[in-house]
């Protein structure tokens, strides 16, 4: 099976997230044929439309010093010295206009009788910058993009899994992919090319994320030369739900309830915050809340999963009734209240990525990245309510770029007929030996590794015997094959593909981890619990396959 | 699974190869943790089952996008927020959307 060619477009985006459309509205504005790639229906794809509540930006509602350089100076403080100046000023400066430009296409967020935004706060910003629409801010964000992308008559092809940045004498030249509706693999010629596909973190066994995100943005603008930063940084959701079995997955919304009189209790029942940090827990980032229940539970004080309670009976029912998720929790039948809920340090954020520029360019001409797939703008640990004006500010700013990259006078010359992944395919396509592992098993496998030894906890040992069964799966990649037969909806293929995005992801996690010998942020080691300034105070690259070090900025 | 109790349940599901095709019942036994959402029955029913049942695969999990709409023992539900308590359970596409494989549907109109 060859690759067919697809209609040639000016800007080819993948990925149907905040970033995804709002890079694609972008370059759709300056004038260019866009078309957007994503695995799945365009609303629904995705973790913008997770997002619970928050969207940070500095409106200086508190006087002369809230400008953007403080909101860039906390961003940086949060990342323990590895987020990159340029994109945190870049974030502060811009997350302000493209809040009033999203209320614009519809998003409402909610404001005072005087006009001004209604504002909360959460531990690491000096200033209260919070703004929401209540609950569900990134649903809401999503139905504006979603609208704005429709009313642009931009292309969309949904249910098809990106493989490959195909480059033309070294720079992007379009995307090849699967096209799981049209049952084709399509080449698809493209001036420029956006990747905007989310995380990596459904490669651990537990986590908040949608399973989709498989590192599939990470894995291709690796293959096509360009270079990742910061890949061993992993941000932990502090408090996911543990129990019951409905909820594991879930993150409870612990920073809040913390604020409204909520404790936080280990397996006796005590509050042990304090063994820990010297800051109030209300004022507590996200890093150091992961880090306190992590050692905790490590001493042997853990609740019966592994974890810690959060104790709300203190908390008003109204401010119980915030923090509902609209029903979900009393349809998962939790009365939060009233019992103590198991929660624990979860993966739910990747902090590292593809390295960028300003306007999301990698270092391959035509090739830009932007949204949770790219890094370097929080380095170490992510301060929250920062994920969605990241994917709107570097979204928008690398849709306009584009126009300048796909208007260079380029052969648009993207036959793939020589890719690696049409053989990949061809294999997972012929017929299946009986007993033989599936995908489901090799996944779960590779999750259960990543869980056991490159979670929230690290160390030399836990990270050698995770790469060990990294290396154990990747032979056995060319061993599965699809019981589905033909290309259309046929889901066991594409998951059999996404595994190959998923290995390299966590082994380029587990691989800079390993070598990353102290603590800082969002990285625990055990066996090097002491941040070294500032020996390690740079950052570790990726590129074709070899780990180098990088100074900051 | 992490210590939780886990019952025997037998899932009806509906397989249909695309909108144009006759469906039929298929009828599998899994065994998943008492009160896990019916998302999860399906995974297990694919993981450990028939790996080429279609269903929503791409949604928020947190109860709010609406992707994993279907029809659970006949009535209209969320996937994430219906809750197996029962040793029985019916899983049909969401009803008055076009069929692309199995549970899975096209897009309601935004």
């Amino acid at each position: 099976m060859l690759p067919e060619s697809g209609p040639p477009c000016d800007v080819v985006v993948v990925g149907s997230g905040a970033a995804g459309l709002r890079a694609a509205i972008a370059a759709a504005e300056a004038g260019a044929r866009v078309c957007i790639v994503t695995k799945g229906p365009l609303l629904y794809s995705g973790a913008s439309a997770s997002a619970n509540f928050s969207y940070c930006a500095s409106f200086g509602y508190f006087g002369a010093g809230d400008t953007a350089e403080a909101y860039a100076a906390d961003i940086l403080a949060s990342g323990h010295g590895l987020a990159e100046p340029a994109l945190a000023l870049r974030l502060a400066e811009e997350a302000g206009r493209e809040a009033d430009i999203v209320e614009g296409w519809g998003v409402r967020w909610r404001r005072d009788e005087d006009g001004r935004h209604q504002l909360a706060t959460f531990g690491g910003h000096r200033f209260h910058r919070a703004i929401h629409v209540g609950l569900r801010t990134g649903k809401a964000l999503m139905v504006a993009l979603g609208r704005r992308t429709q009313a642009l008559g931009i292309e969309v092809r949904d249910h098809s899994v990106a493989l490959e940045v195909l480059v033309r004498d070294g720079v992007a030249a379009g995307l090849l992919l699967l096209d799981l509706r049209q049952a084709a693999l399509v080449a698809l010629p493209a001036g420029a090319v956006v990747l905007a596909t989310g995380g990596n973190v459904a490669m651990y066994a537990l986590h908040t994320n949608p399973d989709e995100l498989t590192g599939d943005g990470l894995a291709l603008a690796h293959a096509a030369g360009a270079t990742l930063i910061d890949v061993e940084f992993v941000q932990s959701y502090p408090t996911v739900l543990l129990s019951p079995p409905a909820a594991r997955g879930l993150h409870y919304p612990t920073g809040r309830l913390l604020g409204f009189g909520a404790r936080l209790l280990n397996g006796k029942a005590e509050e042990f915050f304090g063994r820990y940090e010297s800051v109030p827990i209300q004022q507590a980032r996200r890093d150091a809340l992961s880090r306190a229940i992590a050692l905790e539970v490590a001493a042997g004080r853990g609740s019966p999963r592994g974890g810690a309670f959060v104790d709300a009976s203190a908390v008003a029912p109204g401010m119980l009734r915030d923090v509902h998720f609209e029903g979900y929790f009393q349809d998962l039948e939790l009365d939060v209240g009233r019992d103590l809920q198991e929660v624990g340090p979860t993966p739910h954020f990747t902090l590292g990525g593809v390295r960028i520029d300003r306007d999301g360019r990698t270092d391959l001409p035509g090739l830009f990245a932007v949204g949770e797939v790219a890094g370097g703008l929080h380095g170490a640990n992510r301060l929250t309510g920062v994920a969605l004006p990241e994917a709107l500010v570097f979204g928008a700013a690398a849709g306009r770029a584009t126009s300048a990259a796909a208007s260079v006078d380029r052969k648009r010359d993207a036959r793939a007929a020589d890719s690696p992944w049409v053989a990949k395919i061809a294999t997972a396509l012929r017929p299946r030996r009986s007993g033989g592992t599936h995908v489901g098993e090799a996944a779960a496998a590779l999750r259960r590794a990543m869980q056991a030894g490159a979670g929230v906890l690290k160390s030399a040992r836990s990270l050698r015997e995770a790469l060990a069964a990294l290396d154990a799966i990747s032979p056995a990649l060319s061993d599965l094959a699809s019981r589905q037969t033909g290309l259309r909806f046929n889901w066991e293929l594409a998951r059999i593909l996404e595994l190959r995005h998923m290995l390299e992801a966590a082994r380029f996690h587990a691989v800079a981890a390993l070598r990353r010998e102290e603590s800082r942020g969002a990285h625990l080691r055990t066996d090097h619990p002491e941040t070294r300034d500032p020996g390690w105070r740079r950052h570790q690259l990726v590129q074709r396959d070899r780990v180098m070090d990088a100074t900051i900025g | 699974m992490s210590g939780f109790e886990e019952f025997d349940v037998t899932v009806r599901i509906w397989r249909q190869a695309a909108s144009a095709e006759a469906g039929v019942w298929q009828e599998w036994q899994v065994r998943i943790p008492r009160g896990d959402h019916v998302l999860n029955l399906l995974a297990a029913v694919r993981r450990n089952g028939d790996p080429s049942l279609c269903f929503p695969a791409h949604f928020c999990k947190i109860g709010t996008c609406g992707a994993c709409a279907l029809l659970v023992d006949g009535r209209p539900a969320l996937g994430c927020r219906a809750l197996v308590k029962e040793p029985f359970v019916e899983v049909a596409p969401p009803r008055g959307r076009m069929i692309l494989t199995d549970l899975l549907a096209e897009d309601a109109p935004h």
